[in-house]
């Protein structure tokens, strides 16, 4: 199965997860996913989602020097961003339990 | 824009190689120059991080930089391309502007033809057609060229400046004399009620975005670790012209290694005169043509006056375009003159001091 499909929608929850837990730059969220094991986001993926995710007002972007001296971009969540994020999680656990029963076996129906 | 080339001298190795991709991608597509800006800023801060903590840039990039490139560059929205359109027109508009402004300088009633006089406008509205399917047929054909791993940038840019000269001809051939006459008033009120428009939108876009009505290039240039970069390239253009010419001088025998900062001050005070020369022939051809313009052609005292009102104000933008690279090049000059000074060197052992210590990172990609 392609795995970019499945992808998207968890990949924004847990970007704006990583946004949520403080001001963050794009090296450290892709570090953060990558360390978590993700696959793929050092495709450029990210900075469409970032997009997405400001034009949605759930995160906002601020400029400043970065320690090493360019300009850098800054992301925070907003209200909304928080809100947006308890849905997600919500939403997540509800799709994850309901395919697991059926994926693993450990409800619904079963052969033998 | 930024110097592109600049940001990617800063990176080495595979680093470099990936922000090269970056640029080949923006150089064949038709961003506007604040989207791009944005991106190409963030990217360089991306690999620099990256390079500094000795991150793999496969992590970053992937295993393919073109899709990495077309994902990167993928949230190029409507609204962007909408203002990138409205920026072509805007050039266009100050074009009319110009040109409407020089025909209404070289009438011979300016006021009283105002509302009667007519431009001829074949040309420009073939040009203008030609140039809208021209950008058509490129933007159709970029993605085509971009997979096709023969056609490197430079062959891209030919094909592109080739086929624009082939279109324009055909337009010429094909339109010898297509008559189109509308009024001057109508043209001139069009395009400075656009120019005010496009302004007043672009700003209002700009603000919201980036809480100042400056492009993204006067703002980073505001910002100190670029200016600081655009100086040190500047320096040693500076720094390389004058170890060239005491290589030449050197070899002829007429400097020494002493006596070459004299020559280095000899050259300054003759540039400053060729200054003042300058100002004086430009003053001099507006006065010319004013009096040519009263006395040969006989026009009216108002006349002459606007004309040459027209001719001192475009003359006073060429100008001040030019003086303001002069100056930083002359501040830049006199500045690496009292160093040397103080450091009590010679001029050549300080340039070649000034060289080893700025040397630039050698690129070691394939």
């Amino acid at each position: 199965m392609d795995n970019s499909q499945l992808m998207k929608g968890i990949l924004e929850g847990c970007v704006l997860s990583i946004i949520a837990r403080g001001e963050t730059y794009g090296y450290e969220i892709l570090s953060v996913l990558e360390e978590a094991g993700f696959e793929d986001t050092g495709e450029g993926t990210l900075y469409p989602l970032l997009t997405r995710l400001e034009k949605n007002g759930l995160i906002v972007c601020r400029r400043a020097k970065s320690p090493l001296g360019p300009i850098r971009k800054y992301y925070s969540a907003t209200e909304a961003g928080i809100t947006g994020l308890e849905e997600f999680r919500s939403r997540y656990r509800l799709i994850a339990e309901s395919a697991e029963k059926i994926l693993y076996g450990q409800g619904g129906t079963q052969h033998d | 824009m930024i110097d592109y080339t600049l940001l990617e001298k800063q990176l080495t190795g595979e680093y470099r190689a990936a922000y090269g991709e970056a640029v080949k991608y923006i150089f064949t597509s038709s961003f506007s120059s604040d989207f791009t800006e944005e991106k190409m800023t963030e990217l360089f801060d991306l690999l620099l991080t990256a390079q500094t903590n000795g991150k793999p840039v496969r992590q970053l990039v992937g295993d393919d930089p073109a899709r990495f490139c077309r994902n990167f560059f993928s949230d190029y929205g409507i609204r962007e391309r909408l203002l990138s359109f409205l920026h072509t027109l805007y050039t266009i508009a100050w074009i009319v502007l110009i040109s409407m402004l020089l025909q209404l300088g070289s009438m011979e009633h300016p006021f009283g033809d105002f509302f009667s006089h007519r431009v001829q406008a074949g040309g420009f509205v073939v040009g203008c057609a030609i140039g809208l399917v021209f950008n058509l047929i490129v933007s159709l054909l970029r993605p085509v060229a971009m997979k096709n791993k023969k056609i490197t940038t430079d062959a891209w840019a030919w094909i592109i400046t080739g086929s624009l000269a082939v279109w324009i001809i055909a337009g010429i051939a094909l339109f010898p004399d297509l008559k189109l006459r509308i009024p001057l008033w109508i043209a001139l009120l069009l395009a400075a009620v656009y120019i005010a428009g496009y302004f007043t939108v672009r700003s209002i876009v700009r603000y919201r975005r980036y809480g100042t009505i400056r492009n993204t290039r006067r703002q980073l240039s505001k910002d100190s670790y670029y200016r600081e970069l655009d100086d040190k390239n500047y320096e040693r253009i500076i720094i390389e012209s004058w170890v060239k010419q005491y290589h030449q001088l050197s070899k002829k025998g007429k400097v020494t290694e002493e006596n070459f900062i004299e020559k280095v001050r000899v050259n300054e005070k003759h540039e400053k005169i060729g200054d003042i020369i300058l100002n004086a022939v430009c003053l001099g051809v507006i006065l010319v043509m004013m009096y040519r313009n009263a006395f040969v052609e006989k026009a009216g005292l108002t006349d002459t006056l606007i004309f040459g009102a027209v001719l001192s104000t475009f003359e006073f933008f060429v100008m001040r375009f030019y003086r303001k690279f002069t100056k930083q090049a002359l501040a830049m000059r006199r500045k690496l003159v009292a160093d040397c000074e103080a450091k009590g060197m010679t001029m050549p052992a300080y340039l070649n001091a000034w060289l080893e210590q700025n040397k630039v990172p050698a690129s070691e990609t394939v």
